[in-house]
């Protein structure tokens, strides 16, 4: 299996004996134009944009096999993206039920982060993911604004230890900023404090994207 | 705890990047978005590299399995396209190779060229149906080989790596395929 098997493909051209009618440019089976030019050195000149090139802007050669080239790739684009367009909905939703089961597994639980219990015996904990996902739905509640992923900097195993939070988040297109990002460390901060005894020490929101943009009527 | 309100967190209008950060911190409807985004160019590329609609199929669900336990090696989740779509192709390769393996000792089971849907007929130019047989009617070899640099965007190393043959084979497969396809569509000029 480490290389062609010749007689298979001879065995295929064979039985499709195909018209030639002269207007395809030849190519050895290295892919090199009697011109000299190589078809990969076309492929790069057409990726490159077509920039001037003394050789290839005058081969009557290189012309026809550009033309054919752009036709192919054109083609090729057109059938990936018609039969992408035409992937049945049950298809999707196949994958998505085939994925349940896998999301389910992977919980990415991550670490135990301790609670007291006001018995001071029983000992409880929640997981880190269960934390991050608190942040997200504290997130959620700030309109314009998305959580996407957190990170504790500190130990967050430890009792009583500092810890920070750095949040990225996809803020809608056209919102304030500072503002937002403010509501959104705010509504953290409020839901951490309820529902943990982490020590935060700071929220660091870092919006690293926008969303909505030309989307719902809203320019620019 | 607060109850999610679905109404007011646009995730279908969200970037890769924010959904991938969701996704990889454990978000399971985030991963969904990425999922219905992305998985019907991923089984258009799955089609024409494995010339077959149900191992298509297969090769994105199996993807999707993989991208879910690999997303936290995923430095940029605005790159999560072609990460997926390289990923259809380490998987589809792998099925060709074991489908070979398996037809080597049993019966040889020529994929049926694939006949046109009902939604072809309408707007599917000609020569898109020219291409379409084109490649079903290739070697598989040379078929994979071209699907993996033409729609997967695979350097020729990189084919050469993942077939584990060397360079100048994997370039005398694509020149056959591309020069094969070529004749095929001038017809349809």
């Amino acid at each position: 299996m480490s290389s062609t098997d010749p007689r298979s493909d001879r065995a295929f051209d064979d039985i499709r004996p195909l018209a030639d009618n002269g207007s395809t440019p030849r190519t050895r089976d290295d892919g090199v134009l009697d011109c000299g030019r190589s078809v990969d050195e076309l492929e790069d000149y057409l990726d490159a944009g077509e920039p001037r090139d003394a050789h290839i802007d005058h081969c009557p050669e290189c012309q026809q096999a550009l033309d054919s080239l752009k036709r192919m790739r054109r083609v090729t684009a057109e059938l990936i993206h018609t039969d992408a367009a035409h992937a049945p909905e049950e298809v999707v939703e196949g994958w998505l039920k085939g994925l349940v089961g896998q999301l389910a597994l992977e919980v990415r639980a991550g670490r135990q982060i301790p609670l007291q219990h006001e018995d001071g015996r029983a000992r409880l904990s929640i997981t880190e993911g269960a934390v991050r996902a608190l942040i997200r739905d504290a997130g959620d509640r700030v309109p314009g604004i998305v959580v996407g992923r957190s990170t504790f900097v500190g130990d967050v195993t430890i009792p009583g230890e500092p810890v920070s939070v750095l949040v990225t988040a996809s803020a809608r297109h056209g919102v304030n900023l500072v503002q937002i990002a403010s509501d959104l460390r705010s509504a953290v901060l409020a839901d951490l404090a309820r529902h943990t005894e982490l020590t935060i020490t700071a929220v660091d929101v870092r919006v690293d994207d926008l969303y909505g943009a030309g989307r719902s009527g809203e320019d620019l | 705890m607060s109850a999610h309100d679905d109404a007011r967190v646009p995730l279908a209008e969200l970037g890769d990047r924010v959904l991938v950060d969701r996704a990889t911190d454990g978000d399971g409807r985030a991963f969904e978005v990425i999922v219905r985004r992305h998985g019907p160019l991923m089984r258009a590329y799955a089609i024409r590299l494995m010339s077959s609609t149900a191992e298509a199929d297969d090769v994105v669900q199996e993807s999707f399995i993989t991208a879910w336990q690999q997303l936290h090696t995923l430095t940029d989740g605005s790159a999560v396209k072609s990460w997926l779509m390289r990923i259809v192709s380490r998987k589809g390769v792998d099925r060709l190779r074991s489908r070979r393996r398996y037809d080597d000792i049993d019966t040889v089971e020529v994929a049926a060229p694939e006949t046109s849907g009902p939604e072809s007929s309408a707007q599917v130019s000609s020569q898109m149906e020219a291409l379409k047989k084109a490649l079903a009617n290739l070697p598989e070899q040379q078929r994979e080989c071209w699907v993996l640099r033409e729609v997967g965007g695979l350097s020729y190393d990189e084919i050469a790596e993942q077939l584990s043959v060397p360079v100048p084979t994997v370039r005398g497969r694509i020149a056959r395929a591309r020069e094969t396809l070529t004749r095929e569509l001038e017809g349809w000029r």
